[in-house]
């Protein structure tokens, strides 16, 4: 394994290869969540069957029983969409150069920090203005910057907050802006510093210029994208 | 019309027998083969209308084992099952003529009707 010092990584010690490897991980055993959520929505259809075939009146708990599977339905839905986007997350790696769909990635992130924004009790808000955000982006890099400016924002955010991330696509460019309501401020320090510097000079590395500041309860971050 | 013949092929033996028996309580005729060998048997021995093909077998890819089908009974339709995000292999799958494709997990309503809109036959989507 490599011990070298990575500039945004730090003195973590993963590289391109490890990083690899736990992707294609991850996106096998998105697969095969799938199989185990296709086999729950299958047996419970089962169930739901030979109810509905049960005569009218000889079963007096069918209605409990078919709300109880329109809700393993539910769930499976989600866990579906959960496994989709963490599927496409691990394949993020796969492309150095791509053209993304931020819009498609801005649901991916905010579905899949969605229980870590919950634990904090805050909200995650996309807002899409415009039509396209489609940028040429390094796919992994770009949702490792976004997903930093996000954490950014929570930093020191109070319960009952939000963060917006605002997408905004236009002839004149593509911006995404994330804004938090109800902070306190982030972590100081020389290292929360050197990993801002870092991720800035990945952000420029990949094309995209990063604008940051906070005041009066906000703390934003404006990521603009070259064409 | 005659009921629909489909032949189901996925290594998920709970997932694949419990969808067959739902078909069945929809007076269709559903046969299940847990690898690519025996679903070339069973096509070659008792052709179905539609053979709906999980594409990740183990051995014998489903692909293959589509391109198979395809040589020796043109006439047997192929519905692809994907479990991936990506859309990669049903591309490639429609290519090799799969008639179709759907990703896992299903929704019987929906595989029903692509049943019945790849070939004439008989199916009930409801009880």
């Amino acid at each position: 394994m490599s011990s070298e010092r990575d500039p945004v990584m730090g003195e973590e010690r993963v590289g391109e290869d490890q990083l690899r490897f736990m992707a294609e991980i991850t996106a096998s055993v998105t697969h095969e969540m799938r199989n185990v959520l296709a086999t729950i929505r299958e047996s419970a259809g089962l169930v739901g069957d030979l109810v509905e075939m049960v005569p009218e009146g000889s079963f007096p708990k069918k209605e409990r029983v078919q709300r109880a599977l329109k809700s393993i339905d539910e769930q499976v839905e989600r866990g579906v969409e959960l496994a989709g986007k963490l599927n496409r997350f691990a394949h993020s790696i796969d492309e150095r150069w791509a053209q993304v769909n931020l819009e498609e990635v801005v649901e991916e992130i905010c579905l899949l920090l969605s229980r870590k924004a919950r634990n904090r009790r805050v909200n995650l808000v996309p807002v899409y203005v415009g039509q396209g955000g489609w940028v040429k982006a390094d796919p992994f890099y770009l949702r490792f910057i976004i997903c930093y400016c996000l954490d950014y924002c929570l930093e020191g955010m109070e319960a009952g907050g939000s963060v917006e991330i605002r997408l905004q696509a236009s002839e004149k460019g593509t911006t995404l802006k994330i804004s938090s309501t109800r902070s306190s401020g982030g972590v100081e320090g020389p290292q929360a510093q050197r990993r801002e510097l870092a991720v800035e000079s990945l952000a420029s590395s990949c094309g995209i210029e990063v604008l940051r500041g906070e005041g009066q309860g906000e703390r934003w971050v404006e990521l603009s994208f070259k064409d | 019309m005659e009921p629909c013949k489909v032949l189901l092929v996925d290594d998920e033996e709970e997932f694949v027998s419990t969808l067959a028996e739902r078909l069945r309580l929809r007076d269709i005729v559903a046969e299940v083969a847990l690898n690519g060998e025996q679903a070339l048997k069973a096509v070659e021995e008792r052709p179905p209308h539609v053979v709906v093909l999980d594409v990740l077998l183990p051995g014998m890819g489903g692909l293959e084992v589509l391109r198979r089908i395809r040589d020796s009974h043109p006439q047997v339709q192929v519905i692809l099952l994907t479990g991936r995000g990506s859309d990669e292999e049903a591309r490639k799958g429609m290519a090799l003529g799969a008639v179709d494709y759907l990703v896992k997990p299903v929704h019987l309503e929906e595989l029903i009707a692509k049943i019945r809109k790849a070939s004439p036959c008989q199916a009930r989507e409801t009880l």
